[in-house]
């Protein structure tokens, strides 16, 4: 049994219903047998359910509650702006790494990167990985050493006779990617050729050209012609100080019937 | 954050007068939509000691041009819906009286009879709001049930449920 001067002190935690389970049983239990207590509690029971009864007490008007409906209606708005804003943003975002990358690729020093490699070959600086002037030999050799398949053709096709000589080939870096160069010679001279897969390297140069359904740029450095061109996936650059139009040099290998219509409009233009 | 009700009432019990409090609802909707961080609650109610919490420091910040006239100014006694019988007519003249005994008391006292006894809040959410310990909430709340039955009890009966 609970004394009155522990119950005193603790009437209003059980009106305001701060005490429950075991504690409020026995704080009933005490009232049903304390008068003084009883008389306490129901003064206190009075003036808290007059002062309950008379909710609300205060009325909202009605203009304040237009007023702060307004206010969330436009904050709500606000925060639907906010994240269509923010898709937007992330969206720029987006478009603006993709720009980066394609920024960063390389749109302006392949070509000088195939002359100035061309140039060191010339200069016997440079030597070859493999030297060999099988095509079949060589491209054996790149195939396990490079990221991408890459069968050497034998041109000119048909039998002909060839104008010009596998000499070798050899690995290279560019900016971190792999760079496959081959060596050519014809009437003495080289002719070099880099391939690589990597996205990152795009063909570049002078001017452009369109023909057979890809395009050529042609530049000239120091007595030297430089053609890039990107097909299927890999980029090509081709150096040389051939005394021929940009366009003829490409047929000087590529020319069977097949492929000759890749030039033809290139011969016309050029 | 569909607590206006309250909210409002909070508003009145401290500034006592209706267009002050209506303008400290708003400044107070006006910083906690502005929150960077709000609270993630289940329902309305749960919001509530944050939010009041902002408006006593709303108040609290800009008390010096929150009026706090001693003249009370009632408003009209709300009106009970259906036929005037006589317990609505004794209600009725209930709420003008509690009203007018509540807005009579000091703001410190109005505040925490508008808390608890209004809006329900425990004594928990209470002290949290009014940043002071649960003992000091107990005693402040029975010095104002004291002020009230000095002022009601003429006019109150006792209501006896046992």
């Amino acid at each position: 049994m609970v004394r009155c001067s522990e119950v005193r002190p603790r009437i209003a935690l059980y009106v305001d219903r701060e005490v429950t389970g075991a504690e409020a049983l026995e704080f009933e239990a005490h009232l049903t047998e304390c008068a003084e207590c009883r008389r306490e509690y129901d003064h206190l029971r009075g003036i808290v359910d007059a002062v309950r009864g008379a909710r609300p007490l205060y009325e909202v008007p009605e203009r304040s509650h237009v007023a702060v409906e307004g206010m969330v209606a436009d904050w709500e708005r606000r925060q639907r702006q906010r994240r269509w804003v923010s898709a937007v943003a992330a969206a720029a975002v987006l478009i603006a790494v993709a720009a980066a990358w394609w920024v960063s690729a390389d749109r302006s020093g392949y070509e000088q990167f195939a002359a100035q490699t061309h140039r060191n070959y010339a200069r016997k600086t440079f030597p070859l990985d493999i030297a060999s002037s099988q095509p079949k030999v060589v491209s054996d050799w790149l195939e396990p050493r490079i990221p991408f398949h890459l069968t050497l053709p034998n041109y000119p096709e048909g039998g002909g006779p060839k104008r010009y000589a596998l000499a070798g080939a050899r690995l290279m870096q560019y900016r971190g990617e792999d760079v496959a160069y081959l060596a050519y010679e014809m009437d003495r001279k080289p002719i070099s050729l880099l391939i690589s897969s990597s996205a990152r390297i795009l063909p570049s140069g002078g001017e452009s050209y369109q023909s057979g359904g890809l395009t050529f740029y042609f530049s000239s450095e120091q007595g030297l012609r430089i053609i890039t061109w990107k097909d299927k996936g890999l980029t090509y650059a081709q150096v040389s100080d051939l005394d021929v139009k940009g366009a003829e040099s490409c047929v000087i290998c590529h020319g069977a019937a097949g492929e000759r219509r890749k030039f033809e409009e290139l011969r016309k233009r050029m | 954050m569909g607590c206006n009700a309250s909210l409002y009432r909070y508003a009145r019990s401290l500034c006592g007068e209706p267009r002050e409090a209506e303008e400290l609802l708003q400044e107070t909707y006006k910083r906690a939509l502005a929150a960077k961080r709000k609270p993630v609650v289940a329902n309305a109610d749960e919001i509530r000691p944050w939010i009041f919490t902002i408006m006593r420091h709303v108040w609290q910040n800009e008390i010096r041009r929150i009026s706090r006239a001693k003249e009370v100014v009632f408003e009209e006694a709300p009106v009970v819906s259906g036929e005037y019988t006589e317990f609505g007519m004794t209600r009725k003249l209930l709420v003008s009286e509690v009203r007018a005994a509540v807005d009579s008391l000091p703001v410190m006292w109005r505040e925490i009879i508008v808390m608890r006894d209004m809006e329900d809040l425990s004594y928990a959410e209470i002290a949290a709001i009014l940043g002071c310990p649960l003992g000091t909430v107990m005693s402040r709340l029975a010095r104002a049930r004291d002020a009230l039955r000095e002022l009601l009890m003429p006019r109150v009966p006792e209501v006896r449920r046992w």
